[in-house]
C-alpha cells in the first residue's frame, strides 16, 4: 500500500469516526492507535530504518490527516466550565460558533451526553489512547505545523489533558516540556491560543490540587497573572471577553488565596540561596547538585536570576580545568549532569526567547481559492502553507516605473511589469537599447529638429512576462511629426490607471493619446547607428530612494528594503509590493571613472570574509539587546558547555581519561524551539528569496551554531550560499508535494522555475588537471552546472563528472603535487591499489609548509594548485558532487573558519611528532634548570637544530640551521615547529585555497557547519554501516525484470557485503562514477540505485534455443551501468559464485572509461 | 436542408481564411458526418477525430461546437463501429474544449453515454465511453451528476481493463467531491447503490483504483455529515471494521524487536530532540 492511500484511508476513517460514534469505538478497539503514536513518533524523530519511515507525513496535509484522526478519536470536552461559559450569555454562544472553524476545539454541543456515557464505558481504551499518544504528540513541534492542523493540535492536547489520569499527567510535567509549550501559547499574540490555554489550565487545576503548585513552579500561572496587564489587539472582542471570563473563574475557582507567592517554589528559595555563593566554586557545585537531586523548573531559574552567576563563573574560568575540577566534585554521572544543565538552559532559553518571527500574506492566496471550485481539495496545504501561495506570489509581476535622473537624457517614464526575481541587469540589458536608440534620436533631433520617441515595445526577448514598455510623447513633440513608421497602437484601459501614477515627471505631458509601437526592425537599424555614436559607450546604475543597487540584487529585495516594513504581530505584508507600482531611478553614466566608483561603493559595502564577522559581532550584539538579557546568558552558557564538550573528548595519546562519553549531547544543545522557528521562517518562500529574513536568521545559526541541527542549518546553506536560481530550485526539492499536486490539477508550477544552465565541457583523461584547470578558470564564477565528459568516450552525464570530480581529487593527491603533509610510517597501512605516487594520510590532508627557498615558479605553481583546489571543493559543493579527497579537520579550521590553530590540532594532523614535541616540552618543564631528558636521552645529544622537522631546509630562525637545541630553548622551540606548521608555512596556501573558493561563492557560508559536517558534504558517507543487507535492500530499486525478492538481487547484496573495502570502492565508482556515497548513504543516491535484469545480448551469436542455452549465455554476460540514472544491470546469473564472479570482474577491468552509451 | 447547409458553409468560410486549411475541412467533414452513407459517416468522424487529436485550446475558438456536438451525439446511437468514434470524437473535444461539455449535456450526450455502461453491449465502446465521462469530470462534475453518471460509470466496473477502471473510479471521486450542492434525497438515492461498490474497490490491488475510491468515500461521509446523517447509515460497519484491519496491517508486518525498541526510546525518559 502506498503512503498516499494510506493516508487517505486514514481520512476516511477520521471522517467516519467524527460522524459515528460506533465507528469512534471501533478505532478506539482496533490497533489503530499504536500505528498511528508510532508514525507521530517518526515525525519528531529520525529512528533511522524503520518501516514507520516510509508512512511518515510527507506533505502537510498528511500531517493534518494523522492529526485530524486522533483528534476524532477522542472524545469531546464537556467540562463544567464550559457549560457554564455556554449558559452565561448568548454572546459567548456566538463566540463559539463564530469560531465554528475552529469547531474541534469547542466540540460539538448537541452530542454531550452520549459523548459522557459513552467515555465512562470506554474509558480504559481512552486512558490507554492518551498514555500512547502524549509523548509523541508532544514532541512534534508546535509552530512547524501549518495553521489549520494547529487547531487540530490544540484541540487534541486539551482532550489528552483532561482525559489522562492525575499520574500520568505529573509525570508529563516533570518529563516534557509542556509547560513550556503553556507559556508559549499564553505569550502569544493569538487570543484563540490563550483561550485554548486557559482552558488548559482550568482543566488541570480541576483535576487535582498538585497541578496548582506545579503549574506555579513552572510559571504558568505568572504568565496568567501578566496576562490581565497586556492590553493588546484582540482578534475578536468576544474571544478577548471570553479569555478574561475564563481568566477569573480560575482565579475564582481554583487560585482562592491570590496569585503567585514565591514560597511555595521550593527551587527558587534554594537557588537564592545558592546564588549568594557564587563565585566561589562550590557555588556551582551545589547548584549541579540541586538539579540532579530536585527539579528545578525553568522558570525558577529564571526567576532567581542565578544564570547571570553561572555565566559569569564559566566566562571567568579560563581554563577549563577548573570547571571540570567543580564537575568532579560533583560525584554523580557526568554525563547526565551535563545533559540536565543544558536541558535546564535550553528550557531557559525557550521561555525567555523573543526572536521575531515573520510571516508573509499575499493576496494570492484568496485570489486562487476563488477562482477554484473544488474546495474539498484545497485543504490545509493551500490556504495555510505559505509556501504554495508564496510561490505563487513570485510569479507574479511587479509593476515597475523606471525613472530616469538624467532628464535631459530619457525623459519618459516608463511603466513595466516585471517577474520580483529578476536581478537589476535585467532591467539594465533592456533599457541599454532604449537608451542608445534615444541618444540617438536625440543627436537626429539636432539636426532634423525631429521628435521620436519610444512609446511602446515588448521585452518578449528579454523574458519578461507581459512586459510593458510604455511612455508618452513629451510636450514639446506633441503636434509635431510622427515619425510614419510607427503605427498607432491602442491604449489599454487598465493601463491608464498607472498612467496617473507616472506624473511624477513634470515635462510630460498626459493628454497624449498616442502611443506608438516600435517596429522591430527600427530597433536594430537604430542600435546600429547607435554603436557608431560616441556616446553609445554608457552604463546605468540604479538606485531606489536614493540606494543605489548592485546589478545582482533581485527587485524584490529592492523595493523590500526601500519600504518600511508594516508589521502587525510579525505579520510582514508584502501585499503592497504587489499592489503598487515602484519607482525604479536610474542614472546613465557615460563616464567609466564615476561607473567604478558607485561600483567600488557597493563592493564596500557588500561585507565579505573579515568584514562579514565584525559585522555579525555587531548585529548579534544588537539582536541580543533587543531580547531579554538572560537570552544572553543562556547562549553563552550553552557555548560555553560546547567548548568544554568538544574539548573534553578522550584522547588516548594525553591519557586524558574520557570525561563525557555520551555522544547526544550535541542533540541536546539543539534547541528545538529556536531551530523549528529557523525553520518555519525557511519554509517562506516568499521570505526566503526576498532575502527578508529576519536579522536572527541570519545571524545565530553561524553565532551559535549548535542551536540548530544539522538539517536546518543545511537547508539554511542550500537556501542562502548561491543564487536566486539554486535557491528556488532547492526550496522545489524540499517541497515535492508541490509537483505532485500540480501534475493533479494539470497546473504547471505556479512560475517558471529557473532552469541552471549546464555547461558541458569535454576533457581529456590524460590531463585532468590541466583541463581543470582551464575549465575552472574560465566557468568558476559562472552560474551553470558543470558538466563533463570525455574524450573519445560515448558517456556523459552524472557519471562522468563524478569521475571527473574523482580523478581531479586523486591528482592533486600525488606526491608530486607537494601540496600535502604526508604520514610515512602509516603508508603501509593503506590498500595495496593506492599507486606509489599518492599521499598517504590517514589522518585528513594538510598543506605542507612552503619552502621559502622554493623559486618562486614552484611556489607560484603550489600557490594555483590550491586556487584551483579552492574552486574544485566549492564548485563540486555548489553542484552537490562529491569529492575523493579528505581533509584534515585542521584544514577545515584554518581555511573555511578562519580560526587560529593551537598545539591540539597538530595531533589531528601529526600525531607522532605531536608526541614527540609534547614530549621534550614536558622534559624541560621537568627539568628545572637542569638537563631535560627525553626518553633518556639528554636534549643536546638529540642534536636538534632549529629547523623544521623533516624539512632541513626550513629554518625557524634567521641561521636556525646553525643554533642547536638545547634545554633553555627547547620549549622556544617547541612553539616554533608549532607555529610554522600550523600558520607561518601554510597561510599563503590556504590564502589561495580562500581566494579560489571565493571565486563560486563566499566561503563565509560554510561557517554556519562544524569541520566534520563539511567533511560529510564534501566527502559524502564513508562510514561503513551503510553495508548492511537491510540498508541497501531498502534503498535499492528493483525494475525490469526483477523485484527485492529475486534470486539474482538478493545474491547480488549478499556478494556486496562479502567484498572488500577496495572491492566496494569500485563497486561504488563503477555504478555511480565517485567511488563514495553521498551523505545520508545509499538512500541519499539520486537517482535511486536501480537493478534492472539484463537481458540476453540479442546481437550475440548464439540465439537462446533452450532454457540451458539462455542460462549459460546470461552466465558469460557482464553487469553493465548506466551511471547517469544509477542503473545497474544485472544479468541473471544462475548461483552467486558466478555473480561474484562477473562482477569482480567487471568492477576491476571496467574502470577507467564509459564506452557504452 | 441544402439552404442550411449552404449557410454553415458560407458561416465556416467567414472566418477560415484565418485558420488553417485544416479549418477549412471542417466544414465538409460536418457534411459528410450528417450524410445518410455509414462510409462517409465514419471517414467524416475518423477525419474529425484526427482533427481534434492535433488541435489545441487556442486554434479551437471558432470550432463550431454548436454544430458538432448534435451530429456527434446522434451517432452514439447508429452502428458500433461509429459509435465508438463519435464517443472518441467527444473524448477529444472535452479534452481540448472543456466547455463543450455543457453542449453535450444538453443534447442529451452525456445520458447517451451512460446508457453505453448500464447495458454493455460492446465493451470497447463502453471503454471510450468511460473515458469521455473522466474527461468530461475534470470540469463539470455536476453535469455528471445531474444525468445520473455516477451510477452508469460504476456499475460494472469490475469489467473494465484496470487503466478503464481507475479513471472510473476517479472520475466517481470527482462526482462525489460535488455532492454538497445537490439536495438530500437526489443524494441519498445515488449514494445508497453506489457506496458498496466503492467500498470493495478501495481494497482493490490497485493503489489508484484504491485512492479513488477512497477519496469518493470520504467526500460521502463528509457529505452524511453535513446532512446531519450518520455514517453508518450509509457505509456498512462491517466494512469500516476491514479499513481499519487493512490500516493496521502495517502495523503486523514490524518485527516486533524492532518495535520494541521503538517503543522504549519514546519514553518520556529520553526527551526526544529532531
Amino acid at each position: 500500500m502506498k503512503p498516499c492511500v494510506f493516508y487517505a484511508m486514514l481520512g476516511l476513517l477520521s471522517e467516519c469516526a467524527t460522524s459515528s460514534q460506533q465507528a469512534c469505538m471501533l478505532l478506539l478497539e482496533s490497533n489503530v492507535i499504536q500505528v498511528i503514536s508510532n508514525i507521530v513518533a517518526s515525525v519528531s524523530n529520525n529512528f533511522g530504518e524503520s518501516i514507520y519511515n516510509s508512512l511518515k507525513p510527507r506533505d502537510p496535509d498528511d500531517t493534518h490527516t494523522l492529526l485530524s484522526l486522533i483528534d476524532s478519536m477522542l472524545p469531546a470536552v464537556v467540562t463544567h466550565d464550559l457549560k457554564v461559559f455556554k449558559s452565561r450569555s448568548k454572546q459567548f454562544l456566538k463566540v463559539l460558533s463564530s469560531l465554528e472553524t475552529h469547531s474541534t476545539i469547542f466540540g460539538s454541543s448537541e452530542k454531550k451526553e452520549e459523548v459522557r456515557e459513552f467515555l465512562i464505558e470506554n474509558h480504559p481504551k481512552v486512558d490507554f489512547l492518551c498514555s500512547e499518544l502524549a509523548c509523541p504528540i508532544l514532541n512534534m513541534e508546535f509552530v512547524s505545523l501549518p495553521p489549520k492542523t494547529r487547531s487540530c493540535y490544540l484541540s487534541i492536547m486539551d482532550k489528552l489533558l483532561f482525559y489522562s489520569s492525575v499520574e500520568y499527567l505529573s509525570e508529563m510535567f516533570s518529563q516534557s516540556p509542556i509547560a513550556a509549550f503553556m507559556i508559549r501559547l499564553l505569550q502569544s499574540s493569538d487570543c484563540l491560543w490563550i483561550f485554548c490555554c486557559l482552558k488548559f489550565a482550568s482543566s488541570l487545576l480541576q483535576k487535582d490540587k498538585k497541578f496548582k503548585v506545579i503549574l506555579l513552579r513552572e510559571g504558568v500561572l505568572n504568565e496568567m497573572e501578566k496576562l490581565s496587564d497586556r492590553k493588546e489587539l484582540f482578534a475578536t472582542d468576544a474571544l478577548k471577553e471570553a479569555c478574561t471570563w475564563l481568566t477569573g473563574r480560575i482565579r475564582v475557582c481554583y487560585l482562592p488565596d491570590g496569585g503567585v507567592r514565591e514560597d511555595d517554589m521550593e527551587g527558587l528559595v534554594y537557588l537564592r540561596k545558592i546564588k549568594e555563593k557564587f563565585p566561589k566554586s562550590e557555588a556551582f557545585k551545589d547548584f549541579l547538585d540541586l538539579i540532579m537531586d530536585h527539579s528545578v523548573s525553568a522558570f525558577e531559574v529564571y526567576r532567581s536570576g542565578i544564570m547571570e552567576e553561572i555565566y559569569s563563573f564559566l566566562s571567568n574560568s579560563t581554563d577549563e580545568c577548573e570547571f571540570l575540577e567543580a564537575w568532579m566534585k560533583q560525584n554523580k554521572n557526568p554525563d547526565e549532569c551535563l545533559e540536565r544543565l543544558i536541558d535546564i538552559v535550553q528550557d531557559l532559553l525557550m521561555t525567555c526567547e523573543h526572536f521575531p518571527v515573520y510571516s508573509t500574506t499575499t493576496h494570492y492566496m484568496y485570489m486562487r481559492t476563488q477562482n477554484t471550485r473544488n474546495r474539498n481539495r484545497l485543504s490545509a496545504r493551500e490556504l495555510a502553507d505559505p509556501f504554495d501561495s508564496g510561490l505563487k506570489a513570485l510569479a507574479s509581476p511587479l509593476r515597475i516605473r523606471l525613472c530616469c535622473l538624467d532628464k535631459d537624457i530619457y525623459t519618459n517614464a516608463t511603466t513595466i511589469m516585471i517577474e520580483p526575481l529578476a536581478t537589476v541587469s535585467q532591467i539594465q540589458a533592456y533599457l541599454k537599447p532604449r537608451i542608445k536608440q534615444m541618444l540617438n534620436a536625440q543627436s537626429r533631433e539636432t539636426e532634423k529638429n525631429d521628435h521620436v520617441r519610444i512609446t511602446r515595445s515588448r521585452a518578449r526577448t528579454l523574458g519578461f512576462r507581459d512586459g510593458m514598455g510604455k511612455s508618452r510623447p513629451d510636450s514639446a513633440s506633441k503636434g509635431t511629426q510622427v515619425d510614419q513608421k510607427f503605427r498607432k497602437g491602442r491604449i489599454e484601459n487598465d493601463r491608464a490607471e498607472c498612467r496617473d501614477d507616472n506624473d511624477l515627471n513634470a515635462s510630460l505631458s498626459f493628454e497624449g493619446e498616442e502611443c506608438q509601437e516600435l517596429g522591430s526592425l527600427g530597433i536594430v537599424n537604430r542600435n546600429d547607428e547607435g554603436q557608431k555614436n560616441e556616446r553609445s559607450d554608457f552604463s546605468i546604475s540604479f538606485s531606489v530612494n536614493g540606494v543605489v543597487l548592485d546589478s545582482s540584487t533581485t527587485l524584490l529585495k529592492a523595493f523590500l528594503d526601500g519600504q518600511p516594513r508594516v508589521m502587525e504581530n510579525g505579520l510582514l505584508d508584502l501585499k503592497h509590493i504587489w499592489t503598487e507600482s515602484h519607482q525604479l531611478d536610474f542614472r546613465v553614466i557615460f563616464d567609466v571613472k564615476s561607473l567604478m566608483e558607485s561600483r567600488n561603493e557597493i563592493s564596500a559595502s557588500i561585507a565579505l570574509g573579515e568584514d562579514n564577522s565584525v559585522k555579525m559581532d555587531r548585529e548579534s550584539d544588537k539582536i541580543l539587546s533587543q531580547e531579554d538579557v538572560q537570552v544572553r546568558f543562556a547562549l553563552g552558557i550553552l557555548q560555553a558547555l560546547e567548548k568544554i564538550w568538544m574539548f573534553s573528548k578522550p584522547d588516548k595519546l594525553l591519557d586524558r581519561p574520557e570525561f563525557f562519553s555520551n555522544p547526544s549531547i550535541k542533540n541536546h544543545l539543539v534547541n528545538n524551539k529556536v531551530c523549528s522557528k529557523l525553520i518555519r521562517q525557511l519554509k517562506d518562500p516568499l521570505l526566503v528569496c526576498s532575502r527578508a529574513l529576519p536579522t536572527w536568521c541570519s545571524i545565530l545559526p553561524y553565532k551559535s551554531k549548535f542551536l540548530f541541527s544539522y538539517e536546518s542549518r543545511s537547508m539554511y546553506f542550500r537556501y542562502h550560499a548561491f543564487g536566486l536560481g539554486r535557491t528556488v530550485l532547492a526550496i522545489l526539492e524540499d517541497a515535492p508535494w508541490l509537483s505532485y499536486a500540480n501534475a493533479e490539477s494539470q497546473d504547471s508550477l505556479p512560475f517558471a522555475a529557473p532552469r541552471i544552465s549546464r555547461q558541458k565541457v569535454r576533457i581529456s583523461r590524460s590531463h585532468i588537471l590541466e583541463s581543470a584547470r582551464k575549465v575552472f578558470g574560465r566557468y568558476a564564477n559562472a552560474d551553470s552546472r558543470l558538466e563533463v565528459e570525455f574524450y573519445g568516450e560515448v558517456g556523459s552525464g552524472l557519471g562522468p563528472t563524478l569521475e571527473f570530480y574523482t580523478l581531479l581529487s586523486r591528482e592533486f593527491q600525488r606526491k608530486s603535487m607537494n601540496m600535502w603533509r604526508s604520514d610515512i610510517n602509516s603508508r603501509f597501512d593503506q590498500n595495496e591499489e593506492v599507486d606509489e605516487d599518492s599521499i598517504a594520510s590517514p589522518q585528513g590532508l594538510f598543506p605542507q609548509p612552503l619552502d621559502p627557498k622554493l623559486s618562486d615558479s614552484d611556489a607560484s605553481c603550489i600557490i594555483n594548485n590550491f586556487s584551483l583546489l579552492g574552486h574544485m571543493v566549492a564548485k563540486a559543493i555548489q553542484d552537490g558532487r562529491l569529492l575523493d579527497i579528505h581533509f584534515s579537520r585542521a584544514f577545515y579550521k584554518l581555511a573555511i573558519h578562519g580560526e587560529s590553530l593551537d598545539a591540539q590540532d597538530l595531533l589531528d594532523i601529526d600525531p607522532e611528532l605531536f608526541k614527540s614535541l609534547i614530549e621534550i616540552q614536558n622534559s624541560t618543564l621537568q627539568s628545572d634548570g637542569s638537563q631535560a631528558v627525553v626518553n633518556g636521552v639528554h636534549i643536546d645529544d638529540l642534536c636538534l637544530t632549529f629547523v623544521l622537522p623533516g624539512h632541513e631546509m626550513i629554518e625557524l630562525c634567521p641561521g636556525g640551521g646553525e643554533i642547536s637545541v638545547t634545554s633553555e630553548n627547547a620549549y622556544e622551540y617547541v612553539d616554533r615547529v608549532i607555529e610554522y606548521i600550523l600558520s607561518t608555512g601554510v597561510g599563503k596556501q590556504i590564502e589561495a585555497f580562500r581566494e579560489g573558493f571565493n571565486k563560486v561563492f563566499p566561503i563565509h557560508h560554510l561557517e554556519i557547519f562544524y569541520e566534520d559536517e563539511i567533511d560529510l558534504m564534501v566527502c559524502g558517507d564513508v562510514s561503513s554501516n551503510q553495508w548492511t543487507f537491510e540498508t541497501i535492500s531498502s534503498a535499492m530499486r528493483c525494475d525490469h525484470g526483477y523485484s527485492s525478492d529475486s534470486g539474482p538481487v538478493i545474491n547480488l547484496i549478499k556478494v556486496l557485503l562479502e567484498l572488500d573495502s577496495q572491492d566496494k570502492r569500485r563497486f561504488l565508482k563503477f555504478v555511480t562514477g565517485s567511488p563514495r556515497l553521498p551523505a545520508g548513504g545509499f538512500l541519499a543516491l539520486n537517482p535511486r540505485l536501480t537493478i534492472v535484469r539484463k537481458g540476453p545480448d540479442s546481437s550475440g551469436p548464439i540465439s537462446p534455443k533452450s532454457g540451458e542455452d539462455a542460462r549459460k549465455l546470461s552466465d558469460n554476460d557482464l553487469p553493465s551501468v548506466m551511471t547517469c540514472a544509477n542503473y545497474f544491470k544485472l544479468p541473471p546469473y544462475s548461483s552467486k559464485d558466478i555473480l561474484k564472479n562477473r562482477l569482480l570482474f567487471a568492477i576491476r577491468e571496467g574502470q577507467g572509461s564509459f564506452d557504452l552509451s | 436542408m441544402r439552404s442550411i447547409l449552404r449557410h454553415l458553409g458560407s458561416g465556416f468560410e467567414v472566418f477560415a481564411p484565418q485558420f488553417s486549411e485544416e479549418t477549412s475541412r471542417l466544414p465538409s467533414l460536418l457534411n459528410m458526418m450528417q450524410s445518410e452513407d455509414t462510409g462517409d459517416q465514419m471517414t467524416g468522424v475518423s477525419e474529425l477525430c484526427e482533427y481534434l487529436s492535433i488541435s489545441s485550446e487556442d486554434s479551437m475558438i471558432m470550432f463550431p461546437v454548436d454544430q458538432v456536438v448534435p451530429v456527434l451525439v446522434e451517432l452514439l446511437t447508429s452502428s458500433p463501429d461509429l459509435m465508438l468514434l463519435s464517443c472518441r470524437a467527444i473524448t477529444l473535444l472535452v479534452d481540448v474544449r472543456p466547455s463543450s461539455a455543457k453542449q453535450i449535456s444538453e443534447q442529451g450526450g452525456i445520458e447517451a453515454l451512460c446508457n453505453k455502461l448500464v447495458c454493455i453491449e460492446y465493451i470497447d465502446v463502453a471503454e471510450q465511453s468511460i473515458q469521455a465521462l473522466g474527461k468530461i469530470s475534470g470540469s463539470y462534475p455536476e453535469i455528471l451528476f445531474e444525468r445520473g453518471a455516477l451510477n452508469a460509470i460504476l456499475s460494472f466496473v469490475d469489467f473494465f481493463q484496470i487503466g478503464i477502471q481507475r479513471i472510473a473510479v476517479s472520475t466517481a471521486a470527482k462526482i462525489c467531491s460535488v455532492l454538497g450542492a445537490f439536495t438530500d434525497e437526489e443524494v441519498s438515492v445515488c449514494v445508497g447503490s453506489i457506496v458498496p461498490t466503492l467500498e470493495q474497490l478501495m481494497f482493490s490491488a490497485d493503489n489508484k483504483i484504491s485512492l479513488s475510491a477512497c477519496e469518493a468515500l470520504t467526500s460521502i461521509s463528509l457529505n452524511c455529515k453535513h446532512r446531519g446523517k450518520s455514517v453508518e447509515s450509509v457505509m456498512g460497519l462491517d466494512f469500516l471494521q476491514q479499513a481499519i484491519q487493512k490500516v493496521c496491517f502495517i502495523f503486523y508486518i514490524i518485527p516486533i524487536d524492532t518495535e520494541s525498541t521503538m517503543r522504549g526510546s519514546c519514553r518520556w525518559n529520553n526527551r526526544i530532540r529532531p
